[in-house]
């Protein structure tokens, strides 16, 4: 085990790992990509979303809970054998790769739209670039106390979700389910990019101290994920009307937009600044997963090195979509195959495993 | 040493905190506060827009900034503007749009806040404002005695009359909300310029502007006409009322506040066509009335509530009418009707069918207290 192992991560820095790791900037665009095919139903679709993604967790727990004291690296080889369980392992990283690159990409369109238009992209990138593989360096547990501070300044932030209420009306949600089951189960699907994070488990469930609260603990985080989706779908038709939401590419930052406080007229600004944190967050847990898993590879010697090594790899990602619909499309296609990789190395390891009668836990008891 | 390295790396972060990359220094900004929009008279295809911002300078000799600039579009407006202005120009702080009459029945007003929606730096909470028989750029051009700078005049009448009850003051993102939104029309307050015909300095607030599904104005509420569109759209908090009623053959005002209302709307579909029933629930208190009654008797107070609920009731359909007749639903019966029906509202043309709509409404009345004399009259 890594160096985490003395410390570990602690019941709350880990609900607060998977909650900052799951909402990142899919929660500023969820009310239309849900809503173009749920419509006035989209929460219906996002709760539903929820349930299914906290199967997915349940698998990725029963598989972790068999290997407690190894990292997904180690289990892969000792379960797929070395080849296939280095490949394995590396696709994984890509994947947390790509989100990293997916996660600022899309963070730095936003910036770019609402508040910098003249900022070279670039700046954005090696800016956070720079504090993540920084942060990354430090290790898992400090990683988990930086988690602690950043969801609960997330939390003072979602406050300000509740500034356009005035402007709320049921009726904007009404009918419920008027938009029929076929619609509501078929938008689930468009959810999985926004639940996305917590299979970062593969890589930290050794490090958490109460190892046997953890699908109690990921249960909570996820719980907490989907009411915040579920709030802020809700709050977004309520107020802007589903007809109107569909139009705006950015819901969320309209939405904002709307009302102010006396000590700050644009709220929508001071949203974007403080959720740059919460990507910084995000993107940090990916970042930390890929190269842990790589540095584990290499005998985890290379940790440091691996962290200021893999980068330019997210920079490169970071700026392979050429414009704003191919930033959406790269986006969708990582949260697809990101959720199909997962589910395919999860349930493949877990019924190898069950085959050669792999489970830690048992060697220990013998 | 990498230590060392770090740390640098990590200060020169500090760079980017404050936005540096994109300085804009408060001093170099022209703070737009007041937008009008007018028509061109020469050229259909052009709009005349005028901008007010504040001077921010003792030297300056005028308070307000005002420049007057023809365009086809709000951008290409805003660039002209700015070829006349020695600061940045921006729309942070823009409180209100002023279309004439004119603009806003075309429906040119509506193609300006579509535009506006979609300038990022635009103050999304600007509130709206139609002048009635006079260009919007007269009304930049007024000078209050009591407040020369109209960027501040004129939010403050808009914002103490909403306060007050008497008018709502919908922002440029609720009249898009709304034109966007199946089943109801959006609105928008009506000014005049008051004063002598040598010296037009004031402005007051003559009715309310409702726009169809097209985003043209059709009709305007008189200032009479708001309580009941308030009264239903529940838009207003603090709503005052003031009205005639007779009693033994003789008429007597009444004025009072309308503490609460509870609006309870049905719908159903008869021979293609929707009925709508609307059954209103209001609670007034504060009433001051000419009667020579006395009004701790229960039964003076119950005839007072019936009286005024035949008459809200009468102006309420009255307004009502209207707005059918100009197919403009501004309270919004339309979304109702969708959620009752949704497979009957699907694929409709809904201002054709609230043209044809059936509207009933009943009102009743729950006087709380009337006046501190035991018999007003006497």
């Amino acid at each position: 085990m890594a160096s985490g192992k003395k410390y570990g991560l602690s019941d709350f820095q880990w609900i607060a790992m998977v909650v900052s790791v799951t909402i990142s900037t899919a929660i500023i665009t969820l009310p239309r990509s849900v809503g173009e095919t749920a419509g006035r139903d989209s929460w219906i679709s996002i709760i539903i979303g929820g349930f299914v993604l906290w199967a997915f967790a349940l698998f990725i727990w029963l598989l972790c809970r068999k290997f407690p004291t190894r990292t997904l690296p180690e289990f892969s080889i000792l379960i797929l054998g070395r080849p296939l369980g280095i490949v394995v392992s590396i696709i994984y990283s890509l994947y947390a790769f790509s989100m990293c690159a997916v996660v600022l990409r899309i963070l730095s369109e936003l910036v770019r739209t609402w508040v910098f238009i003249w900022t070279p992209v670039p700046v954005f990138f090696v800016a956070i670039l720079i504090t993540v593989g920084y942060i990354s360096r430090m290790g898992a547990v400090t990683l988990g106390r930086l988690m602690e501070i950043t969801i609960l300044f997330t939390a003072a932030v979602l406050l300000m979700l509740l500034i356009p209420l005035p402007e709320f009306d049921f009726l904007n949600l009404k009918p419920v389910g008027g938009e029929g089951i076929l619609k509501i189960i078929q938008a689930v699907p468009q959810t999985a990019f926004a639940y996305l994070g917590f299979e970062s488990m593969l890589v930290f469930f050794p490090f958490i101290i109460n190892r046997h609260k953890v699908l109690k603990l990921t249960s909570i985080a996820l719980i907490m994920v989907t009411l915040l989706y579920f709030i802020n779908t809700i709050l977004v038709y309520g107020v802007l009307g589903i007809e109107r939401t569909l139009t705006l590419v950015w819901p969320l930052v309209n939405y904002m937009r709307i009302g102010s406080l006396p000590f700050v007229q644009r709220v929508d600004n001071v949203m974007l600044f403080a959720w740059t944190a919460q990507i910084i967050a995000t993107v940090a847990v990916h970042y930390f997963s890929a190269t842990f898993t790589l540095a584990t590879l290499t005998r985890r010697h290379y940790h440091d090195l691996w962290s200021i090594a893999c980068l330019p790899i997210v920079y490169a990602a970071a700026n392979l979509p050429p414009d704003l619909v191919a930033v959406f499309a790269f986006s969708d296609m990582v949260g697809a195959y990101g959720l199909i990789i997962n589910l395919a190395i999860t349930g493949l390891m877990l019924v190898v495993a069950k085959i050669r009668g792999l489970d830690e836990r048992q060697e220990v008891k013998t | 040493m990498t230590r060392k390295f770090l740390l640098l790396l990590l200060c020169s972060l500090l760079l980017f905190v404050g936005g540096c990359w994109d300085i804009l220094l408060i001093e170099d900004l022209a703070l737009i506060q007041v937008i009008g929009f007018d028509e061109d008279p020469e050229d259909s295809e052009l709009m005349a827009v005028t901008i007010a911002c504040p001077t921010l300078s003792e030297k300056a000799t005028a308070s307000m900034f005002k420049v007057t600039v023809k365009a086809k579009s709000i951008n290409q407006a805003l660039i002209n503007a700015q070829r006349q202005a020695g600061r940045n120009l921006v729309l942070g702080q823009t409180t209100v749009l002023v279309f004439s009459e004119q603009f806003a029945r075309s429906g040119k007003m509506n193609e300006v806040v579509r535009q506006l929606a979609l300038l990022r730096d635009m103050n999304a909470n600007a509130m709206l404002a139609v002048v009635q028989d006079a260009p919007a750029q007269h009304v930049l051009q007024l000078e209050n005695p009591v407040e020369t700078r109209i960027g501040v005049f004129l939010p403050n009448l808009l914002e103490r009359n909403q306060y007050r009850g008497l008018t709502p003051t919908p922002t440029a993102t609720e009249y898009w909300n709304k034109h966007h939104t199946l089943g109801i029309d959006p609105v928008a307050p009506i000014i005049q310029i008051t004063g002598h015909e040598d010296e037009k300095k004031g402005l007051v607030i003559a009715g309310l502007g409702v726009f169809n599904s097209a985003g043209k104005m059709t009709g305007i509420l008189t200032d009479n006409e708001i309580l009941p569109y308030q009264m239903l759209s529940g838009e207003g908090g603090r709503l005052r009322f003031t009205t005639e009623v007779k009693i033994r053959n003789e008429r007597r005002t009444v004025a009072g506040y309308i503490e609460n209302v509870k609006c309870k709307i049905k719908s159903e579909i008869k021979n293609n066509k929707p009925s709508i029933d609307i059954s209103l629930k209001l609670f007034v208190d504060g009433v001051d009335i000419e009667w020579d009654a006395n009004v701790l008797d229960h039964k003076v107070i119950d005839k007072l509530g019936q009286l005024l609920a035949q008459d809200f009731q009468g102006n309420i359909q009255e307004m009502l009418e209207k707005t059918q007749n100009w197919q403009a639903d501004c309270i919004g019966l339309g979304r109702r009707v969708r959620v009752q029906h949704p497979k009957w509202f699907k694929g409709k043309d809904w201002a054709e069918e609230y043209k044809k709509c059936e509207i009933s409404v009943t009102a009743e009345v729950t006087v709380r207290r009337i006046g501190t004399l035991v018999e007003p009259q006497n």
